[in-house]
C-alpha cells in the first residue's frame, strides 16, 4: 500500500478542511512547527484504516473538533495495482465509501467498503500491522512516558504480538499449524497455573489443597496414633489397677501381709541375737588364740636355749686346739716377713750404688761431646771472621767507585738517542762526496781545513768549500725546521752524555762500561763473603764466639776417677735388674705382711669367740633351770601348748555356728528394709487401695471417652485417608511433572523454530543496524523483545542503553519489519510522527540514510517539527493545503 | 452322626473405610452388619445350628455404640442359630474392653462369648476349645493349651483361634499371633477354625481359614465366603464354601495390547459380574497404548465408573506412545516436533522422565484436539 493523499474535515485542530496532496509513495516529509496538526493527521489516518465508520471509539470522539462536528476523513492509496479512495464519515451520517479513482466507480459502501479496504491493505491483520508501523511520538519508549502509560505499553505489547504473528505466519506457511502451538502452550500454562504459581512455582488451587489436606491428615493420623497408644496404655493400666485393687482388698492378702511382718520381725530379732553371740565367740577365739601363742612361745624359748647351750659347749671343745694352731702360725709369719724385709734393704743399697755410677758415666760422656763441638765451632769461627774482614774491604772499595749501573744506563740511553738523532739528521742533509783527481788531494778546504779524499760531507748549515785556485763552492742545505729541532735535541743529549761521563770520570761510554763491570765483580764477591758469614755464624759472630768460649770452659774440666767406669748400657742393665729385684722383694714383703695380718686376725677372732661363748654360757646357765630339771621342764611346756590349741579349736567351732545364723551388715540392712517395706505395705494398703480405686475410676472414664472418640477406628480411617490424599498429591505431582516437561519441550521447539525463522527479520535488520551502529548485532528474546545489542566489545542490555539508542533501535526494527512485508509483496507505509526525538545529529544522519534506503522498498512518511534538522533528509516535502470537499 | 456348623471370621463390624468417598462409606459399613443375616441364612440352609466366629468380630475395641448395639440386635434376631464369638487381635479380650461393653449392653441368649481358654461343650459330645486373644499381639501360641486340655466326654474336639499359621506362606492377616501348623494333630482336634486371613485358605483337612464373609479390601485371595463344616466320626471334616458377600471387590490389572483391550475387559466384566453396581474395582492399567486407544479408553473408563459402585484406576505405569500415523496428524510443525520428542523420551524406559513424557503426550493430544475443535468452531 502507498498513500497518495490525505484529506479531512472537522477533525481535531483543523477548523477548515485540509489536505495533504501529492505524496510520492516513497519518502514523504511533512515538516512544520508544533501544533501544525501533524499528529492529528496521523491519528486521522489511523482511525480511517482501523475503525469502522460505525465505531463509537473514544479515539474517534477525541478527534472531534473543539467546536464540535463529525470527522470526515479521506485518503487515496495504491493497493493491488490500482488507486483507491477511502472516505469515512464518523459519528454523524456515518458512511464509508470506497472508490476506484481512475474509473471513478464506487467499489463498495458501508461495512463492505470497510472490509474491502482492510483486505486491500493486508487482510484482517492490517490493523495490527499499522499499529506496528504507524508510530507516534514517544511510543517507542513506553517506560519514559509520564502519562498514558497503559496505552503505550499495550501498543508496545501489540507491536510485539504483531511481529510474532507475522513470524508465526511465516512459520505456519512453511510448516503449517503455527497457531496451534500457541494455543496448546496457553492451555498447558493455564493448566499449570491451576497447579502452581507462575513466579515461584508454589502449589496452588486443588494441588495446594491436596498437599494441605494430606499434611493435615498425616498430622491428625500421628495424633490419632499417639492417642491410640495412650488408649492402649490406659487399657493396660486399668488392668493393672484392677488386679492391684483386687489384691489389696483380699483378706487373705492382708493376713499374709501381717504374717509377713511378724515373720520378718522375728527374723530380725534372731539376727540381732546371733550377731551378739557372734561377737562374744569372736572375743573368746581371740583369748584362746592369745593363750596358745604364749604357751607356744615359752616352749619354743626353752627348747631354743637348750639347743644353744649344747652347741656352745661343743664349740668350746674344738676352739681351744684351733687357737693354739693359730698362735704358731702367727709366729711363723712374723719370721718370714722379717727375712724378706732384710733382703729388700740389701737390694735397695745395691740399686742406689748403680744409679750413682750411671750419673758419673753421663757426666763423662757430656765433657767428651763438648770438646768435639768446640773444635767444629772454632773452625767455623775462623772462616766467618775471615769472610767478614773481606766484606769490609770490598765495601770500602765500592764506596770509592763513581761509575754506577744507573749512571751507565743513563749514559747508554743518551748515546742511543744521539745515534738515532744523528741518523735522522743525516738522512735529511745533503751529502757531498769528495773525490780528488790524482794530485789534487787536499785542495778543497772547508772551514779552513782540507777535505780528505773520499770524505763525505753532510752540511747542516751554510758551508763554503774553498777550492784552491778555483773558487768557493757554497752549499746551503736549506735545512728544515725538523732538522733544526732534531739538531737542538742532539745537542742537548750530547751535553747530558758529556756531563754523565764527567761525573763517572771516564772519557767515553766504553770506559764507563768497563769500570762498571769491575764494580759488579766486587759486588758479587761481597755477596759471597756475606753469605759465608751468615752460614758459618747464623746468629752472628758474637754468639758464636760466646759458645766457643763456653765449650772451651766445659771441656777444660777433667775427672780421672771416672775414666775406669763401665759403659753406660752395662750400667743401665744392672740398674734395671736391681729395680726388678727390689719390686719383687717388696711384693713378697706385702704378701707376707697380709699373711701375717690375717693370721693375727684369725687368732684375735678365735680369742674373742672363745670369750663370747664363755660369757653366753654364763648367761644361759643363769637363765635355765638346773641341768637335771631341764628335760622335765620342756615336757611340761609342750603339754601346755596342746591344751591351748584344743581350747582355740573349740572356740572356733562355736563362732562358725553363730556366723551361720548371724547375717552380715548388708544382709541386716536388707532384712531391715524388707521389714520396713512389709510394715509400710501393711500400714498403707488401705490408703493404696483408695488411691488405686480413685485412679482406676479416672482411667475408666478416660477409656469411656476413648470409646466415644472411636480412637482405633479413627486411626484406620486416617490411615486410609492419608493414603488416599497422598495418592492425590502424587497424581498432582505427576500432572505437574508432565506439564513442566510439555512446557519445556514446547519452549525448546519454539525456540528452535524462532531462531530459524527470525533469521529473515534479522537479515533485514542487519543492513539498517550497520548504517547506524556499524558492526553491531541485535539480540531478540523469546517474546520478540529486543534484549541486547552486541557492539563487539560488550554485550549491552537494551534497558542499559541511552534513550536515544533505544529509540533508534526501535525505529530500525520497524524498518526491518516493513521491509519484510514489502519483500513479501505486502508493502505498508511506515509513518514516523516525531519519532526521532532523542537522537543526536550524527546518529540522525545515519538514520536519514536508513530511511532513504527504506523508502526504496516501501513508503516512509515522516512528520517532524524539527524542520532544519530534517532538511538533510530530503524526500518529497509535503504541505497542508485547504481541501475543497466534494 | 454328623455335626454340622458354620465357620466364619473377620467380620470387622464398625470398619470405617476412610479412603472412600463419603457417600459410599455408610453403605460399606452397613454391609458388614448385614453379613450376620447372610451367614445365618447359610447356616440355616446347611442345617447347622452353630456358627463359630474365629475372631475380629469387631474392627476395634472402641467402635461406636451404634454398631455394637445393631450387631447384637441382628444376632439376637437369628434366634435359631447359636453364635460363638471369639476375641481376635482387632477386638482383644482386655479388661474394660469391647467384650465387657458387650456384656454390659446385654448379650443375647443365642450368643456365647468365649473369653477364656478352656473347653466348652457347645452341643452333646461336642467340645469347643477356644483360644481368645487378650492383646493385639502375643509372643506365644494361644492354642498351645489345647494339647493338654482334656475333654473325656467329647466325640469331637473343635479348636477356635485367631492368628497366623507359621510356615505356611504370608497370608493376608495382620495379627502378630503365631499358631503352630501341627496344632490339630498335637491337640487331637477334628477341626481347627481359624480367623485373621481374609481369604478362604485350606491349611490341611482339619485346619481352615474361612476368610471374611464380606470383603473389606481389594484382595489377593478369595474373600466373601462362609464355610459349612460337617464332622463325622472316623471321617475327615467335610468343608464347603458358601458365598456371602454383598459387594464384590476386584483388584485387576489390565494390560493394553491394542485399541480393543478395554472393550474386551468390559465384555469380560459384564459376563462375570451379575451386579456391577455392587462391584468395587481397583484397576491397574499398564502396557502401551496409542494416543487414540488411550483416548478411547478414557472415555470407556469414564462410562464404566458410572456403572460400578466404585472404580479406582491406576494408569501410572501405562505408556502412551503415539503411532507414526498419529504423529503425522500433528502436521509438520512444532507440535509434531514436540510430540516426537516426548514420544522418544516416553519410549526410553531407562529415562526417569519416561512416565512424565507419556502423560505429557496425553495432555498434548487433548490440548491439540481442543485447539483443533476451537478452530473448527
Amino acid at each position: 500500500m502507498k498513500i497518495r493523499a490525505v484529506r479531512m474535515r472537522e477533525v481535531g485542530c483543523f477548523s477548515t478542511p485540509i489536505a495533504l496532496e501529492g505524496l510520492s509513495g516513497e519518502l514523504d516529509v511533512l515538516a512544520g512547527p508544533n501544533e501544525l496538526g501533524k499528529s492529528t493527521i496521523r491519528k486521522a489516518l489511523d482511525i480511517l484504516f482501523k475503525f469502522s465508520h460505525t465505531s463509537q471509539s473514544i479515539k474517534i470522539r477525541d478527534l472531534k473538533p473543539y467546536l464540535g462536528g463529525a470527522p470526515l476523513i479521506e485518503a487515496d492509496f495504491e493497493a493491488d495495482g490500482r488507486l483507491w479512495r477511502l472516505r469515512k464519515q464518523f459519528l454523524s451520517e456515518k458512511q464509508t465509501l470506497l472508490t476506484e479513482v481512475n474509473s471513478g466507480k464506487v467499489a463498495a459502501r458501508g461495512d463492505e467498503a470497510h472490509r474491502r479496504a482492510l483486505e486491500l491493505i493486508g487482510g484482517s491483520s492490517g490493523e495490527h500491522r499499522l499499529g506496528l508501523l504507524w508510530l507516534e511520538q514517544g511510543s517507542l519508549l513506553p517506560r519514559l512516558s509520564k502519562d498514558g502509560k497503559k496505552d503505550e505499553i499495550e501498543i508496545e505489547k501489540g507491536a510485539r504480538q504483531q511481529l510474532s504473528e507475522v513470524i508465526e505466519r511465516e512459520i505456519a506457511a512453511a510448516t503449517g499449524g503455527g497457531h496451534d502451538v500457541r494455543v496448546v502452550r496457553e492451555k498447558v500454562e493455564q493448566q499449570r497455573r491451576a497447579l502452581v504459581t507462575d513466579r515461584r512455582s508454589q502449589p496452588t488451587g486443588e494441588y495446594a489443597n491436596a498437599i494441605a489436606n494430606r499434611n493435615r491428615a498425616e498430622q491428625e493420623l500421628e495424633s490419632a496414633r499417639a492417642a491410640a497408644r495412650a488408649a492402649d496404655d490406659r487399657l493396660s493400666r486399668a488392668a493393672e489397677l484392677r488386679e492391684r485393687a483386687a489384691a489389696l482388698a483380699n483378706p487373705a492378702s492382708r493376713a499374709a501381709a501381717l504374717e509377713r511382718v511378724q515373720k520378718l520381725t522375728a527374723d530380725r530379732e534372731a539376727a540381732v541375737a546371733a550377731r551378739q553371740q557372734l561377737k562374744i565367740t569372736d572375743a573368746k577365739v581371740q583369748a584362746c588364740e592369745s593363750r596358745l601363742a604364749e604357751a607356744q612361745q615359752a616352749c619354743e624359748v626353752l627348747a631354743r636355749r637348750l639347743e644353744e647351750v649344747s652347741k656352745l659347749e661343743l664349740a668350746a671343745s674344738t676352739g681351744a686346739k684351733a687357737e693354739l694352731e693359730l698362735k704358731e702360725a702367727v709366729e711363723a709369719a712374723d719370721a718370714r716377713l722379717n727375712e724378706a724385709r732384710s733382703h729388700r734393704e740389701e737390694l735397695r743399697v745395691a740399686f742406689d750404688a748403680a744409679s750413682q755410677r750411671l750419673q758419673a758415666r753421663e757426666k763423662l760422656d757430656s765433657r767428651r761431646q763438648a770438646a768435639i763441638r768446640l773444635a767444629e765451632l772454632s773452625a767455623r769461627m775462623t772462616e766467618a771472621q775471615s769472610a767478614a774482614e773481606r766484606a769490609g774491604e770490598i765495601r770500602s772499595r765500592l764506596s770509592e767507585e763513581s761509575v754506577t749501573a744507573a749512571r751507565v744506563a743513563a749514559a747508554t740511553r743518551e748515546a742511543n738517542a744521539i745515534q738515532t738523532l744523528e741518523i735522522g739528521i743525516a738522512a735529511q742533509l745533503p751529502k757531498v762526496q769528495i773525490a780528488y783527481q790524482p794530485g789534487s788531494a787536499g785542495k778543497i778546504r772547508i772551514d779552513g781545513r782540507p777535505v780528505a779524499d773520499g770524505e763525505e760531507l753532510t752540511p747542516s748549515r751554510l758551508v763554503a768549500l774553498e777550492i784552491e785556485g778555483i773558487g768557493t763552492i757554497t752549499i746551503d742545505p736549506a735545512v728544515s725546521e725538523t732538522v733544526e729541532d732534531d739538531q737542538a735535541d742532539l745537542d742537548a743529549h750530547r751535553s747530558v752524555l758529556g756531563d754523565l761521563l764527567a761525573a763517572m770520570g771516564v772519557s767515553d761510554l766504553a770506559a764507563a762500561r768497563e769500570q762498571l763491570e769491575g764494580r759488579q765483580n766486587l759486588e758479587r764477591e761481597l755477596a759471597q763473603a756475606e753469605d759465608r758469614v751468615r752460614t758459618r755464624a747464623p746468629n752472628g759472630l758474637g754468639p758464636l764466639s760466646d759458645e766457643v768460649k763456653r765449650l772451651a770452659e766445659q771441656s777444660e774440666d777433667s775427672d780421672d776417677e771416672a775414666s775406669d767406669l763401665p759403659e753406660r748400657p752395662e750400667i743401665e742393665a744392672e740398674i734395671a735388674r736391681l729395680g726388678r729385684a727390689v719390686r719383687e722383694t717388696e711384693q713378697a714383703v706385702d704378701q707376707l705382711s697380709q699373711d701375717q695380718a690375717r693370721a693375727r686376725e684369725s687368732l684375735t677372732h678365735h680369742v674373742a669367740a672363745r670369750r663370747a661363748r664363755d660369757e653366753r654360757l654364763t648367761v644361759l646357765g643363769s637363765e635355765l633351770p638346773p641341768t637335771e630339771e631341764r628335760a622335765s621342764r620342756l615336757a611340761e611346756l609342750t603339754a601346755g601348748v596342746a591344751a591351748a590349741q584344743d581350747a582355740v579349736n573349740q572356740a572356733l567351732r562355736e563362732r562358725t555356728a553363730w556366723l551361720e545364723k548371724a547375717p552380715d551388715d548388708t544382709g541386716m540392712r536388707a532384712l531391715e528394709a524388707e521389714l520396713f517395706e512389709a510394715r509400710r505395705l501393711q500400714q498403707s494398703s488401705a490408703d493404696e487401695l483408695a488411691r488405686v480405686e480413685k485412679e482406676l475410676a479416672v482411667v475408666e472414664r478416660e477409656l469411656e471417652r476413648d470409646r466415644q472418640d472411636g480412637i482405633a477406628a479413627r486411626v484406620e480411617e486416617l490411615e486410609q485417608k492419608a493414603r488416599s490424599l497422598g495418592e492425590q498429591v502424587s497424581q498432582f505431582e505427576r500432572e505437574l511433572a508432565a506439564l513442566n516437561l510439555l512446557l519445556d519441550t514446547l519452549a525448546d521447539v519454539e525456540q528452535q523454530s524462532r531462531e530459524r525463522y527470525l533469521s529473515p527479520v534479522l537479515g533485514r535488520l542487519d543492513p539498517y543496524i550497520n548504517l547506524v551502529f556499524p558492526g553491531a548485532k541485535v539480540g531478540i528474546g523469546r517474546d520478540l523483545r529486543v534484549e541486547a545489542i552486541d557492539r563487539g566489545v560488550v554485550n549491552e542490555q537494551l534497558s542499559a542503553l541511552s534513550d536515544g539508542t533505544q529509540e533508534q533501535i526501535a525505529v530500525l526494527i520497524r524498518l526491518a519489519f516493513a521491509r519484510m512485508l514489502a519483500d513479501a509483496g505486502r508493502p505498508t507505509p511506515l509513518i514516523l510522527d516525531d519519532a526521532l526525538v532523542y537522537s543526536d545529529d550524527s546518529r540522525i544522519e545515519a538514520l536519514f540514510d536508513a530511511l532513504r534506503q527504506a523508502a526504496g522498498a516501501h513508503q516512509v512518511i515522516v512528520f517532524t517539527c524539527r524542520s532544519r534538522t530534517f532538511e538533510q533528509l530530503g524526500g518529497n516535502r509535503l504541505a497542508v493545503v485547504p481541501w475543497a470537499v466534494q | 452322626m454328623t455335626f454340622t456348623f458354620v465357620h466364619t471370621a473377620d467380620w470387622q463390624i464398625g470398619k470405617v473405610f476412610g479412603g472412600f468417598p463419603a457417600d459410599k462409606v455408610p453403605l460399606l459399613r452397613e454391609a458388614r452388619l448385614d453379613l450376620i443375616g447372610r451367614v445365618a441364612r447359610v447356616a440355616r440352609e446347611a442345617g447347622a445350628r452353630h456358627v463359630l466366629v474365629a475372631g475380629d468380630v469387631y474392627d476395634s475395641p472402641d467402635i461406636p455404640d451404634r454398631d455394637l448395639s445393631q450387631s447384637l440386635d441382628r444376632l439376637r434376631r437369628e434366634e435359631d442359630v447359636s453364635w460363638h464369638l471369639l476375641p481376635g487381635n482387632h477386638d482383644p479380650a482386655q479388661t474394660g474392653g469391647i467384650w465387657e461393653r458387650l456384656i454390659r449392653a446385654g448379650v443375647p441368649a443365642n450368643v456365647r462369648l468365649h473369653l477364656e481358654s478352656r473347653p466348652e461343650t457347645i452341643a452333646p459330645d461336642i467340645a469347643l476349645l477356644p483360644a481368645p486373644l487378650t492383646a493385639r499381639s502375643t509372643m506365644g501360641d494361644p492354642t498351645a493349651w489345647m494339647d493338654t486340655a482334656a475333654t473325656p466326654l467329647a466325640r469331637h474336639r473343635i479348636g477356635l483361634a485367631h492368628g497366623s499359621i507359621q510356615g505356611f506362606g504370608g497370608g493376608d492377616g495382620d495379627a502378630a499371633v503365631p499358631i503352630e501348623p501341627g496344632r490339630a494333630q498335637t491337640a487331637g482336634l477334628d477341626y481347627l477354625a481359624l480367623g485373621d486371613w481374609h481369604g478362604v485358605t485350606r491349611i490341611s483337612d482339619r485346619v481352615w481359614y474361612s476368610g471374611t464373609p464380606e470383603p473389606d479390601r481389594f484382595p489377593d485371595n478369595e474373600p466373601g465366603f462362609a464355610l459349612v463344616v460337617r464332622l463325622e466320626a472316623g471321617r475327615p471334616a467335610q468343608v464347603e464354601r458358601h458365598a456371602t458377600a454383598h459387594y464384590t471387590w476386584w483388584k485387576r490389572t489390565m494390560s493394553i495390547t491394542g485399541a480393543e483391550s478395554l472393550a474386551i475387559f468390559e465384555q469380560s466384566l459384564a459376563a462375570t459380574v451379575a451386579h456391577p453396581e455392587r462391584l468395587l474395582l481397583k484397576l491397574t492399567v499398564n502396557g502401551t497404548a496409542s494416543l487414540a486407544a488411550w483416548s478411547d479408553g478414557e472415555v470407556r473408563l469414564a462410562a464404566l465408573e458410572q456403572r460400578l459402585f466404585h472404580l479406582a484406576v491406576d494408569s501410572a505405569t501405562l505408556r502412551v506412545l503415539p503411532e507414526d500415523v498419529e504423529l503425522e496428524e500433528f502436521g509438520a510443525g512444532d507440535l509434531r516436533k514436540v510430540a516426537e520428542l516426548l514420544s522418544a523420551t516416553a519410549r526410553n524406559e531407562a529415562s526417569v522422565k519416561a512416565p512424565a513424557a507419556s502423560l505429557a503426550l496425553r495432555k498434548l493430544y487433548l490440548f491439540w484436539q481442543d485447539a483443533r475443535g476451537g478452530e473448527q468452531l
